[in-house]
């Protein structure tokens, strides 16, 4: 099979569990696989390497700087690239589309957003807020870089931008305990910030209900209101399970929510430990 | 000096030797009994416990390779250092009666982060120093504290747990929680450990509940799959271990598992009168109970193979 023009660059850390799946759903059909590591100390190498594919080394320097540095260095000869985190894949659906278009000479977009979705205790996430989820994640090369922040970055495109029509998988196979222990890290991190808001002094941290601008609003609702709030993590499921129709994925989508859910609650239980030491702290 | 009381029959005096262990007094005679302390990165709660146990001239620590000070806060404290590779509890605590020589014949085991009250330290005294027990071994009632609160209804105290023996005479079962198999006759003694689970704070007691949850999963599984539920265990008035246990295998039957624990020991237990901590506690095990579902899920997925 003639290959496609196109170059995958998967960023990795420690991916062993993942990666054979995210480079045998690209190996066949792309012209290269690159994997960026940086710096993991399980087998990621190893499997990169007896699948095809071409280890590349570079320090961490966060998502946005690591992806761009992967984009402007590693030696591409595709005009196209796509960007796939090892624990997606490229579904045979979206590679024949793939194909398609990139094979298409008389194509003049310039990055492609493709809707991505969850798998959860082996079952599709259709809902609860989890899908659509759509990542421009397909571009002409030099045509499109990450913003550079420190999370949540986005890509800035040089060029007209479309959609594709079938849907990349998520699918972390690490396993449900490794999930827990991610909640458990992400949730102290989220409580020591509400912390911080709620033990700050500044008036400009907090943000006004009135008289302020909308941002002002916005940060106010986000540090005094929602932090302050009852069962937040009740809230959040009812809006995934109710609202963004998480029922309707049937019993996978009634324990998503409930542990996304549980996530909320995690955040909520340990800024009341910090608080609890904080008040101690004050009383001595 | 003052015969020990004997702790089956109440309270009595305290011995003398045991009364002066401070102060100008000679070294005090130390208590005829072994410690077997289980131990990874517990430099935080170490201090607290070996200070409750320095009535012991043989304290071994089983380490499972702590990272932190660990090892070193325990050659200091005098005890004896053994370390292996952890691979689940009741394996880890068998290899231990089964392959460390204690100097006495009675074995204390604690955890690092629980506290033995004076109280208990009498008892074992009185115990180990008369020479014929029929008994092989003691179990003692666990006091839970959290944010500085005994969890007196949320904990449902008193849970016994055995904690005195002879190594030869007890086996251990499950991975996880596990449960004394004991080959001759038990005693309770009245008679309460103080256990600090929430010492580390949360994010490491989530941790730790989370690789309890992924090995409860595994005993879920095991006894579904074993057909031996108990069913009229759950009557057994007599045997508070056998009704635990047949509850628990019936429990993992129910849907909204999470729920009912919640609403069993906040409600039915009066767990509501143990405060915010109670409260709080509740929460925290029926999220537990939910991670243990969740584990017991994709378990089910992988025996089927299907795809995770």
């Amino acid at each position: 099979m003639a290959k496609a023009p196109v170059s995958i660059m998967i960023p990795t850390k420690d991916e062993e569990k993942n990666l054979p799946f995210a480079i045998a759903s690209v190996t066949e059909w792309a012209t290269d696989v690159f994997v960026l590591d940086s710096g993991s100390t399980d087998r990621t190498k190893e499997i990169a390497e007896s699948m095809g594919a071409q280890f590349v080394f570079h320090q961490w320097q966060g998502y946005a700087r690591s992806k761009n540095w992967g984009l402007d260095n590693l030696p591409f000869t595709t005009p196209w690239v796509f960007i796939l985190d090892a624990d997606e894949l490229i579904t045979p659906e979206l590679r024949d589309e793939i194909i398609r278009i990139t094979s298409d000479t008389t194509n003049d977009v310039a990055g492609y957003y493709i809707n991505r979705f969850f798998i959860f205790l082996g079952k599709r996430i259709r809902h609860c807020g989890y899908y659509p989820s759509w990542n421009l994640r397909l571009l002409r090369r030099g045509k499109a870089r990450y913003e550079e922040r420190e999370v949540h970055e986005h890509m800035v495109v040089d060029g007209k931008v479309d959609y594709l029509k079938h849907d990349m998988e998520h699918n972390d196979r690490r396993g449900i305990a490794y999930s827990i222990a991610k909640h458990n890290h992400y949730s102290t991190l989220e409580a020591r910030e509400y912390f911080k808001v709620l033990t700050s002094q500044s008036a400009a941290d907090k943000g006004r209900l009135f008289g302020g601008s909308p941002v002002e609003r916005r940060r106010w609702v986000k540090t005094v209101l929602w932090p302050k709030l009852p069962v937040r993590w009740v809230f959040r499921w009812v809006y995934m399970y109710f609202l963004r129709l998480g029922f309707m994925d049937g019993d996978v989508g009634f324990h998503f929510c409930l542990f996304l859910a549980s996530y909320e609650h995690q955040i909520d239980l340990k800024l009341r430990e910090m608080m609890v030491e904080y008040r101690q702290g004050q009383k001595k | 000096m003052t015969a020990p009381q004997d702790p089956e029959r109440g309270m009595g005096v305290s011995p003398m030797h045991l009364q002066k262990s401070m102060g100008e007094t000679p070294m005090p005679r130390k208590v005829a009994c072994s410690v077997l302390l289980l131990t990874l990165n517990e430099e935080i709660n170490l201090p607290r416990c070996l200070a409750s146990l320095t009535w012991c001239d043989d304290i071994v620590v089983l380490d499972s390779f702590s990272t932190d000070r660990t090892v070193e806060i325990c050659k200091a404290a005098g005890c004896r250092v053994i370390q292996r590779k952890f691979d689940n509890w009741s394996s880890h605590q068998n290899w231990a009666v089964s392959n460390i020589p204690f100097k006495y014949p009675w074995v204390y085991y604690s955890d690092a982060d629980e506290v033995m009250p004076p109280e208990l330290i009498q008892a074992v005294d009185a115990i180990t120093s008369a020479p014929d027990r029929k008994a092989v071994a003691f179990g003692v009632r666990r006091k839970e504290m959290f944010w500085g609160r005994w969890l007196r209804h949320s904990s449902m105290y008193p849970i016994w747990i055995l904690r005195l023996f002879r190594p030869e005479k007890i086996r251990w079962e499950r991975l996880v929680n596990p449960v004394a198999v004991v080959d001759g006759p038990t005693v309770r003694l009245q008679r309460d450990i103080i256990h600090y689970s929430f010492s580390k704070g949360l994010h490491e007691w989530v941790e730790k509940h989370n690789k309890y949850a992924h090995f409860e999963a595994q005993e879920a599984m095991r006894v579904s799959k074993s057909g031996v539920d108990d069913f009229w265990g759950i009557f057994s008035v007599g045997d508070p271990l056998r009704r635990r246990k047949a509850m628990k295998a019936m429990s993992y039957r129910m849907p909204l598992r999470p729920l009912l624990r919640f609403i069993y020991m906040y409600f039915l237990k009066l767990g509501m009168l143990d405060g915010r901590p109670g409260l709080t506690y509740c929460r925290l095990i029926a999220m537990y109970e939910f991670f243990i579902d969740l584990n017991v899920k994709e378990l089910r997925r992988r025996e089927k193979s299907l795809p995770l």
